[in-house]
C-alpha cells in the first residue's frame, strides 16, 4: 500500500483525539488512528467515516518507515480477514489486493478501506479510555491493552512464523 | 415572692378592667402579643405596681377613655396584685386617679397599700408598703427580674452606650446581699470622708491649741482624700487597662511561640513547588511516550489472532500454487511462445490456463509474500512484548509520580494553611508591640499616680497625726477616739469579709454562668466575668462579635447563672424566690436556640412568666398546666384586652386577635 497523498479524516469523533491529546497520551494523531484500525480490525468492525471535523495526517509522517510499515501491515491483515470483503472476493484476488499494488478493483479504495476500522476503534477508546485525568487515562489504556492482548496466542504466532520452514524461490 | 394573680385596670391601652392567674407551682405562665400590641406595656405595668414609675414615662391613662369623658369626669389606673411572701398572702393595690379639666388631665389621687393576712387569717394593711416591697424586691434589681431580653444583652458585655452598666454592679451585689456589707462600710466611713460615723465623731473632736484649728486640718485631710481617691480611681483604671494588655500579650505570645517562620515555610514550599515541578514535568515526557508505543508497536500485538489467520491463509495458498520454479516471469515467457519447452504446441487452451495461471500469481511468489509478512509481525511482535512492558512500567511509574505530587500538594496545602496563620501572626506581633508600647506608657503613668498617691496618703497621715496629737489630751476627745478606734475595727472587719465573700460569689457566679452558656449556646464562647459583673466574651478567633440571637442566649444564661448561684449560696438575709417577669426575650433567637433555652428555663425561678410575640406551643407542649394568656388589640394598637388563649389561630388568622 502506498501513500502518495496526506490523509484527510473527516470525522465526527474528533474531540475523542482532542482530549486525549490535551492529555498528551495521543499527541499525535496517527498513533490514535494505528490504534483505532487496529481494534477495528481486530473486533471485525467497518463502518463509513463520517462527519465533517477535519484531522490530517501529512505525507512525510506517512513516509516515516515503522508508521508506513504498520499501516501497510494493518492493511494486509485486514484485507485477508475481514468477513465482508470474503464474501466478495476470493482468496486469490483478496491475496492480490493486499500484496499487490498494482492491482486494481473497481470501487475498492485501498486507504477508504483502511480507514473504515478506525470508528468503531475510536468508539471502543472512548469507552475505555477516554479521561480528562492522564493518569486515569494511562491507567484505563493499560487496563484495555491487557484484554486486548493475547499472549499465548502471540506467543503462539511467533513460534509458528519463526519455526515454520518454508522453501524461498 | 410568688405571684398568684394580677388585675389591670385602665392602664395605657388595657382599658377596663383584665385579669392573668400565675401559675403559682413552677410551671410557666404565657402572654402572647403581637407587635404593639402592649406586652412591653403590660411588662412595665409590673414596674409601675411595684414602685409607683412608669419606667418609660408614658401618661399612663388609657387615652382613648379619657378623650371620651366629659371635664370634671375622673379615670382611675388601678393594679392589685395578689402574692405570697415568706409563706403568707399578701394583696398589693395601687391606684393613680386623673381628672379631666378642659385643657388637660391631672393626677387627683394616689394610694399604694399592701395587705399581709396573719396566722390568724385577719388581713393587716403593713406599714410603709414602699419600703415593704423594696425588702422583698428591691427596685434596683427590678430590671433583672422584669427581664428585657434585648437592653439586658448589650449591658451585660459593658456596652458603655447601653443603660449605665453601674446598675448591674449595684444589682448583682444586692441578690447577693453584698450591697448591705457596702453600706454598712460606707455608713462607718473614716474621716477622710464626710457623712459617716466617724467623720461626725471626729467632728466632735475639739481643739485645745488656738494656732491649730481641727477644722482647718480636717478640710485638708478631706481635701487630700478625694484627691488620693481620684488618683486611685484612675489607678485602678491603669490597672485595669494593664491587666488586660497583658492577659491579651500572654494569648499573643503563646500563639506566636508554636508558629515556623514565614521565611522557612516559603523556602520548603517552594522546594516542594520546584519538585512538583520537576515530576509533573517527567510524567508528561512518560505520558507522551505511550501514544508513540502503541502506535508504532502495539497494531501488531492487538491484530495477533488476524495475523494467525492471515498466516493460516497465506500457508494454504502456497502449498497450493507451489510450483518450483514458477513464477510469472517464466509464464509471460511462455505466453509468447508457440510451443512449450517439453515441445508440445501451446494452443488456445493451454494459453486461457497459462494467463489464468499468470492472474493469480503476484509480483512475488506466495512464499516471498509469506516471507516479507512473517518477517514484519516477527519483528514487530518481538517488539510488542517490550512495549506492554513499558507501558506496564510506565502506569507504575506515573502512579508513583502522581502519589508524590499530591503528597507535596498536601504538603502545600498545610504550609499555605500555616503561612495563612502567620498572616495572622504578623499581625499578633505587631499588636504584641503596640501593647507592649502601651503597657510601658501606663505603667510610667501609673507608677507616677502612685507616686501622687503615696504622697497624698503621707500628707493624709501626717494630717490625722496631727489632728490627733492636738486632741489627745483631752479627756472627751479621747472618748471620741477610743469609739472611733472601735468603728474603725469594725468597719475593716466587714470590709475583709466583703472581699472574701465577693471574690467567693463571683467565682460561684462565673462558674454557673459558663454552665448555663455551654447549654444554652450552640457555638463555643469564652466567658470571662469582670469586676464589675459585665461579661468578657470570645470565641476561639478571639474575636468578641455576637450576633443579636446569641447576645440574647447569653442575658439568659446570666440570669440563669445569677438565680443557680443563689439557689447554691448560704446567703440567709437574701430572698431565694424570686418571679421571673421575661418580655419578648426570644425575637432574635433561632428554633434551635429557643429549643436550647426552654428546655433549661424552668430550673430557673420558681416562677416564671414569658411574654412572647412568637409561637412557644411547642417548647412548652409536653407542659400541660401552663397557664396561656393573649393580648387583642384593635387596628389602631391604643386598645387592648386580655383574654386566655384558645388555639393556635391566634398566630396565623389576624381576625382571632383582634379586639372587636
Amino acid at each position: 500500500m502506498e501513500f502518495t497523498q496526506d490523509i484527510i479524516y473527516k470525522t465526527d469523533q474528533r474531540y475523542v483525539f482532542d482530549r486525549l491529546q490535551h492529555n498528551k497520551v495521543f499527541s499525535r494523531f496517527i498513533d490514535l488512528l494505528i490504534f483505532s484500525i487496529s481494534i477495528g480490525i481486530v473486533y471485525d468492525e467497518r463502518r463509513e467515516v463520517l462527519g465533517e471535523e477535519r484531522i490530517e495526517i501529512a505525507r512525510n509522517t506517512l513516509m516515516q518507515p515503522r508508521l508506513r510499515k504498520a499501516l501497510n501491515f494493518l492493511f494486509q491483515t485486514a484485507v485477508l480477514t475481514n468477513e465482508d470483503l470474503s464474501k466478495i472476493y476470493d482468496d486469490d484476488t483478496r491475496m492480490q489486493l493486499a500484496f499487490d499494488d498494482d492491482f486494481k478493483v473497481e470501487n475498492f479504495d485501498r486507504l477508504q478501506f483502511l480507514l473504515e476500522f478506525a470508528p468503531f476503534g475510536l468508539d471502543m477508546i472512548e469507552e475505555r479510555v477516554l479521561h480528562d485525568n492522564p493518569g486515569t487515562a494511562i491507567d484505563n489504556l493499560e487496563e484495555f491493552l491487557e484484554e486486548l492482548f493475547q499472549e499465548d496466542l502471540s506467543q503462539d504466532i511467533m513460534a509458528d512464523i519463526i519455526g515454520q520452514d518454508i522453501d524461498m524461490d | 415572692m410568688i405571684l398568684k394573680k394580677v388585675r389591670i385596670e385602665n392602664f395605657k391601652q388595657f382599658n377596663g378592667a383584665h385579669e392573668i392567674e400565675f401559675n403559682a407551682d413552677g410551671k410557666l405562665t404565657i402572654v402572647y402579643g403581637f407587635n404593639g400590641y402592649g406586652k412591653t406595656r403590660l411588662h412595665s405595668f409590673f414596674h409601675w405596681l411595684f414602685y409607683g414609675q412608669d419606667r418609660d414615662n408614658e401618661i399612663i391613662y388609657n387615652k382613648p377613655a379619657m378623650k371620651s369623658m366629659f371635664s370634671g369626669d375622673e379615670i382611675t389606673v388601678q393594679g392589685e396584685l395578689t402574692f405570697e411572701h415568706e409563706g403568707k398572702d399578701h394583696v398589693m393595690y395601687r391606684y393613680e386617679s386623673f381628672k379631666k379639666t378642659d385643657s388637660r388631665a391631672f393626677k387627683s389621687d394616689s394610694n399604694f397599700k399592701i395587705r399581709r393576712v396573719d396566722q390568724h387569717g385577719n388581713h393587716r394593711f403593713v406599714d410603709n408598703p414602699g419600703d415593704y416591697i423594696e425588702d422583698i424586691l428591691p427596685s434596683e434589681l427590678s430590671e433583672y427580674f422584669f427581664f428585657d431580653g434585648e437592653g439586658m444583652a448589650s449591658e451585660l458585655q459593658g456596652d458603655k452606650t447601653s443603660r449605665n452598666h453601674k446598675n448591674l454592679k449595684e444589682a448583682v451585689n444586692t441578690i447577693f446581699g453584698l450591697k448591705l456589707y457596702e453600706n454598712a462600710i460606707r455608713d462607718i466611713g473614716s474621716m477622710r470622708r464626710k457623712n459617716n460615723a466617724i467623720y461626725e465623731l471626729s467632728k466632735r473632736q475639739k481643739g485645745t491649741r488656738d494656732d491649730k484649728n481641727p477644722e482647718t486640718l480636717r478640710h485638708y485631710s478631706n481635701k487630700k482624700s478625694e484627691e488620693k481617691d481620684t488618683i486611685d480611681a484612675d489607678i485602678e483604671q491603669i490597672s485595669s487597662e494593664l491587666s488586660s494588655l497583658r492577659r491579651r500579650n500572654r494569648e499573643l505570645s503563646e500563639k506566636i511561640g508554636n508558629k515556623d517562620t514565614a521565611n522557612t515555610l516559603n523556602k520548603h514550599r517552594a522546594s516542594l513547588h520546584r519538585e512538583n515541578e520537576g515530576l509533573e514535568k517527567s510524567q508528561n515526557e512518560k505520558i507522551d511516550n505511550v501514544g508513540k508505543l502503541v502506535g508504532e508497536n502495539l497494531s501488531y500485538y492487538i491484530v495477533a489472532q488476524n495475523i494467525k489467520k492471515v498466516q493460516n491463509l497465506i500457508s494454504k495458498k502456497v502449498e497450493e500454487n507451489y510450483v518450483s520454479g514458477v513464477d510469472s516471469k517464466l509464464i509471460k515467457n511462455l505466453l509468447e511462445q508457440d510451443s512449450c519447452i517439453c515441445g508440445n504446441k501451446i494452443g488456445k487452451e493451454e494459453r486461457t490456463k497459462f494467463e489464468k495461471i499468470l492472474h493469480m500469481l503476484p509480483p512475488h511468489s506466495y512464499s516471498s509474500i509469506f516471507y516479507d509478512y512473517k518477517r514484519e509481525a516477527e519483528d514487530k511482535l518481538s517488539n510488542s512484548d517490550e512495549a506492554m512492558e513499558t507501558i506496564r512500567n510506565t502506569v507504575k511509574e506515573l502512579a508513583q509520580i502522581e502519589n508524590q505530587i499530591s503528597e507535596n500538594e498536601n504538603e502545600i496545602d498545610r504550609i499555605d494553611e500555616k503561612l495563612r496563620e502567620t498572616k495572622d501572626l504578623e499581625r499578633f506581633v505587631a499588636e504584641r508591640k503596640e501593647n507592649e508600647q502601651k503597657i510601658h506608657e501606663l505603667e510610667k503613668k501609673k507608677a507616677e499616680k502612685e507616686r501622687k498617691s503615696s504622697h497624698c496618703e503621707t500628707i493624709i497621715k501626717a494630717t490625722e497625726r496631727k489632728l490627733k496629737d492636738l486632741l489627745k489630751n483631752d479627756k472627751h476627745n479621747k472618748e471620741l477616739n477610743d469609739k472611733i478606734t472601735f468603728l474603725e475595727e469594725v468597719r475593716d472587719s466587714l470590709q475583709k469579709e466583703y472581699e472574701e465573700k465577693r471574690e467567693l460569689y463571683k467565682k460561684e457566679l462565673e462558674k454557673n454562668i459558663r454552665t448555663m452558656v455551654k447549654r444554652m449556646l450552640s457555638a463555643r464562647r469564652h466567658i470571662e466575668l469582670n469586676d464589675n459583673y459585665t461579661l468578657s466574651i470570645s470565641d476561639s478567633y478571639d474575636s468578641t462579635s455576637l450576633s443579636k440571637g446569641q447576645a440574647s442566649v447569653i442575658s439568659f444564661a446570666y440570669i440563669g447563672g445569677v438565680l443557680n448561684s443563689l439557689k447554691n449560696m448560704d446567703v440567709e438575709y437574701v430572698s431565694k424566690k424570686y418571679p421571673l417577669i421575661l418580655d419578648a426575650p426570644i425575637s432574635h433567637l433561632d428554633s434551635d436556640h429557643i429549643d436550647r433555652v426552654f428546655q433549661h428555663l424552668p430550673g430557673f425561678s420558681n416562677q416564671i412568666i414569658i411574654f412572647s410575640k412568637e409561637n412557644i406551643d411547642k417548647q412548652v407542649e409536653a407542659d400541660d398546666n401552663t397557664k396561656k394568656y393573649v393580648i387583642l388589640s384593635n387596628e389602631e394598637a391604643n386598645q387592648a384586652a386580655i383574654k386566655p388563649y384558645a388555639s393556635s389561630k391566634y398566630f396565623v388568622d389576624e381576625t382571632h386577635r383582634r379586639l372587636n
